[in-house]
């Protein structure tokens, strides 16, 4: 696995780290370092590890293998208050019967003045200065997310960890409250992690993403890397939209099954697919490229996706996603016929057969 | 938002504990864990093992059971202990279907008063409508012509209190089972044009048919062994219960004793495994999607309703009735003047007043610590991380009382703490073993509950605290504990009520110096006394009545005074649903 972020310190030194919980494998050999004031992301879909992988990494699960260092030090074996790292959960967690305040001072030692101010200064970071004497009943899911958050980061822990935050909030809040993190993050220069099932959260918060599937890292990299260059077919197939166009590999040319056309150029021997996202399809009207036919037009607002018939490719069926300003150009319907070419440099093989 | 800059930060976190707290969760759950091995585990071994020896304490394997049913005397009883179950588990629960039918789907008016005549039976001791059936149908009954020459003394009379005392515990289960419906069901099948009576055939009773399975088996249960009822008003009528006092008290027999308690502990396991089983079931029948069914009026069906509801009604209310007229009668039926002087009961009975301020302390006792050790043990083995297996062990030690009869208990209490051999032997005689026994007894509905209550809080609750740095005691005491008060006044009320009323376990374990009330009941009772004990079992019946309200009344402070944050319910934490009502 590599990473490309500039190095900074190392925070966390996770090692082999394995989880099974009886028979059920829940993680595999997994190892990942978290570097000083990086936000990094596990994302993949539900019952992939990234949930155990969080938990394991704030106490509150013990791992059955493998260790986690911080510093040079072990710290497989101490408890979630001795690990000192902030933790925001799905289900804000407030505490119901403590005011907003009672919460936020929940995890300071003391009451005196100077816990009074910590909680005045942190309630007013998160945008939610006077709502201190109010309970968790009477805020709405975005502010008890926003107290949550401020809890969490009142003890300063050295590490927040965020189990998918967002993900029981509605569409609106959920976007303004993803800007929120991310601002408050880069400006505390606070080392995060994030669990997430949504893509597109990950793209747009992380630093840095861990794909994981069926508890190993698929990939590890940035937003770009993992976008631009999925290293493994099921990233390629989880993280955005993409066509997967199934052939074989054989005299420096991919040809895809069932045609002798050559789509692009390639090392090596053998079954392949060939990785080309939606939006990286051209499609005009007449002119030079390969013939489709229009299948399907589905109105996306700002695009328009497209599903095209490709005979001279095996009858393979591609997604192509069209711009809106663009789209008022062409005269596409239902049954149209169409060219469309692919950008040589925006291609990626990955080598295997199979359905992904 | 302004800029923060977190090393700037004055205020540290909390430090870590002296002891490290999954050392202090793992020895809190070993202490109680034991305390229910020697409560519970240890004297219901000993009734089992005591069942297989002889005179002498050598093994005879099951010679004593086959010495038992060679004796027809005795042997009768288990038919007619069997005859008994059988009869008042029939009417008590039709009876008690009817009403809760009455009670959920129709448009009955006063229904809150039906209701709390309903459970009324729960605050009584089993005695009280027994002691009543006498004062009506017995040798001096008011409405003894009646019966044309029978005898109340017998199979008829234990049928009829039994139907008294069992039916709110069927009431409990069959209107919480009928609350569980489905209103779109039964719009559907009006959509398809079915009939009243093909919608009660196939949505109402396959609905409520786990509930009918579970109340069946908790009244058979209760029935056959129940002791204070038969022991009243049994006359000649034999049966198990009224064998194994007799054998112990009488005879001195304990072997036979334990004999007949091992028989009774059978369909008490049988019940509680299908209780267990129906439990399990029930959760998982009805979509959180279902929609709640509201009955529409129908004057027709209400009115038959009301009657019969009014009917079973005025049936618990004669009953009560004639119980506190009694009381206060100066001869019945001679003189029928009204006077204290059945409540002066030094005059009817050595202990006097000091039985009902046994009982009164004993209730206390056992309703404080019952309820820290009820409420505590759920915490540890429902919260907070690892401990798979003495959790595991802890759940499945806690649901075992249920299956254990009060008079098997109790028996069982004298095997083991009065064996000179155990270093407990100290609490024999005292209040504390009273106080230990019927915590025992009634343990795992309180366990439930609060099991119940403890899982509506997330469990991120306590990890969130957890993450913070702060210990779980503190938690405890500021969040879990605030959150579940209602259910702990519950836990309270239902270990005291019981702890009232209750005669099974304690009639074995009493001394004079620690006698009960419920046991004065029986005393004064077989002493020919019935007016003083009719007047002590309506002290009992006054006292659990005014706890009952009690609790109402804290219960309503209580939710009136949080009711700020627990306003809305949509994030889940906090529902009374969990909690269980006090009778059950």
């Amino acid at each position: 696995m590599v990473s490309s972020s500039g190095q900074t310190a190392l925070l966390l030194a996770i090692r082999g780290l394995g989880k099974t919980f009886g028979r059920y494998v829940a993680l595999k050999t997994i190892d990942l370092d978290v570097h000083e004031g990086e936000f990094l992301s596990f994302l993949g879909p539900s019952g992939c590890g990234k949930s155990t992988l969080l938990r394991i990494i704030t106490g509150l699960e013990r791992q059955s293998a493998g260790t986690i260092g911080q510093g040079g030090r072990d710290i497989s074996a101490l408890s979630p208050a001795q690990r000192g790292f902030g933790i925001l959960f799905q289900s804000y967690a407030l505490f119901p019967n403590l005011t907003v305040r009672q919460n936020v001072a929940y995890g300071l030692n003391g009451s005196g003045r100077a816990a009074e101010a910590r909680v005045a200064e942190l309630l007013e970071m998160v945008g939610l200065p006077d709502i201190g004497g109010k309970f968790p009943s009477q805020l709405s899911g975005g502010q008890q997310q926003r107290v949550a958050l401020a809890r969490a980061l009142a003890p300063s822990p050295k590490l927040l960890l965020l189990d998918e935050p967002l993900s029981a909030l509605d569409a609106k809040v959920r976007v303004h409250l993803r800007e929120q993190i991310k601002d408050l993050q880069r400006r505390l220069g606070i080392t995060t992690i994030m669990v997430t099932h949504d893509q597109e959260e990950a793209l747009a918060m992380a630093d840095r993403i861990v794909v994981m599937n069926h508890g190993t890292v698929e990939q590890v990299g940035t937003p770009a890397e993992i976008y631009g260059h999925p290293a493994s077919l099921f990233v390629a197939s989880f993280v955005g939209k993409m066509n997967l166009v199934p052939g074989q590999v054989a005299g420096g040319a991919f040809r895809p099954h069932g045609s002798t056309a050559t789509i692009a150029e390639a090392q090596g021997e053998g079954a392949a697919r060939l990785c080309v996202r939606p939006e990286d399809i051209e499609v005009s009207d007449a002119g030079s490229g390969t013939a489709a036919r229009v299948e399907g037009v589905e109105f996306l607002g700002a695009f328009t996706r497209l599903r095209l018939a490709v005979p001279g490719w095996g009858g393979v069926v591609l997604s192509a996603d069209v711009a809106a300003r663009q789209m008022r150009d062409l005269a596409i319907a239902p049954g149209a016929a169409v060219r469309i070419t692919l950008d040589p440099t925006r291609l990626q093989l990955l080598p295997g057969g199979g359905d992904a | 938002m302004r800029d923060v800059m977190l090393e700037r930060a004055v205020v540290t976190r909390h430090r870590a504990p002296p002891i490290s707290e999954p050392a202090l969760r793992l020895m809190l759950t070993l202490v109680l864990f034991a305390a229910l091995v020697v409560l519970v585990l240890l004297p219901v071994g000993a009734i089992l093992s005591k069942s297989l020896e002889d005179q002498n304490g050598a093994f005879v394997g099951l010679g004593n059971f086959s010495a038992y049913l060679g004796n027809p005397s005795l042997t009768r009883s288990i038919g007619n202990s069997l005859l008994l179950g059988a009869l008042t588990t029939t009417i008590t629960v039709s009876l008690a279907f009817l009403y809760a039918y009455a009670l959920s789907r129709s448009c009955m008016p006063l229904k809150p008063l039906f209701r709390g005549i309903g459970l009324l039976p729960v605050l009584s001791p089993s005695l009280l409508p027994a002691i009543a059936l006498t004062y009506l149908f017995g040798n001096q009954g008011f409405l003894r012509d009646l019966l044309g020459g029978a005898s109340i003394y017998g199979l008829s009379g234990i049928v009829v209190a039994q139907v008294f005392y069992c039916f709110p515990h069927a009431l409990l289960i069959l209107t919480t089972a009928l609350a569980l419906s489905d209103a779109r069901l039964y719009e559907a099948a009006e959509m398809l044009g079915a009939s009243r009576g093909r919608m009660f055939r196939t949505i109402t009773l396959p609905g409520a048919r786990f509930g009918l399975i579970s109340a069946v088996f908790v009244v058979f249960t209760i029935a056959v062994t129940d002791f204070g009822v038969a022991k009243v008003i049994g006359g000649q009528f034999n049966v198990l219960s009224i064998d194994i006092y007799k054998q112990v008290i009488g005879q001195q027999n304990f072997r036979m004793g334990a004999v007949v308690g091992v028989l009774l502990l059978l369909p008490a396991v049988l019940s509680f495994g299908v209780d267990l089983y129906v439990r399990r079931r029930q959760k998982s029948m009805l979509s959180v999607r279902a929609v709640v069914l509201v009955p529409e009026q129908r004057r027709g069906f209400d009115l038959a309703m009301l009657a019969a509801a009014g009917l079973v009604a005025l049936f618990i209310l004669v009953l009560v009735g004639t119980a506190l007229f009694a009381s206060f009668v100066k001869f019945w039926p001679y003189d029928l003047s009204l006077s204290l002087g059945n409540y002066d009961f030094a005059a009817y009975d050595a202990a006097g007043w000091s039985s009902y301020g046994n009982s009164l302390t004993m209730a206390a006792w056992t309703a404080l610590i019952g309820t820290v050790f009820a409420f505590g043990g759920a915490y540890l083995v429902e919260k907070g991380p690892g401990l798979a297996l003495p959790r595991a062990l802890y759940r499945a030690l806690a649901v075992l009382p249920l299956a254990v009869p009060g008079l098997v208990l109790g028996l069982g209490y004298i095997f083991f703490f009065n064996s000179p051999s155990n270093p407990l032997n100290g609490v024999y005689g005292g209040l504390s073993i009273l106080v230990m026994s019927t915590i025992a007894h009634y343990y795992t509905v309180p366990h439930l509950m609060a099991v119940t209550a403890l899982k509506q809080i997330d469990d991120e609750i306590e990890e969130a605290a957890a993450a913070l740095g702060v210990p779980f005691w503190q938690t405890f005491s500021r969040v879990t504990l605030p959150i579940c008060a209602p259910t702990v006044i519950d836990i309270a009320t239902y270990f005291f009520l019981n702890a009232m009323t209750t005669i099974g376990a304690v009639v074995f374990l009493y001394a004079p110096a620690t006698k009960l009330a419920s046991v004065a009941v029986v005393e004064m009772d077989d002493t020919g006394d019935t007016a003083a004990a009719a007047a002590m079992a309506v002290m009992i019946l006054l006292t659990a009545a005014a706890v009952k309200l009690l609790q109402m009344l804290l219960t309503s402070v209580i939710l009136r005074r949080t009711q700020v944050w627990r306003l809305r319910r949509d994030d889940g934490l906090i529902d009374d649903a969990g909690r269980a009502p006090s009778g059950a």
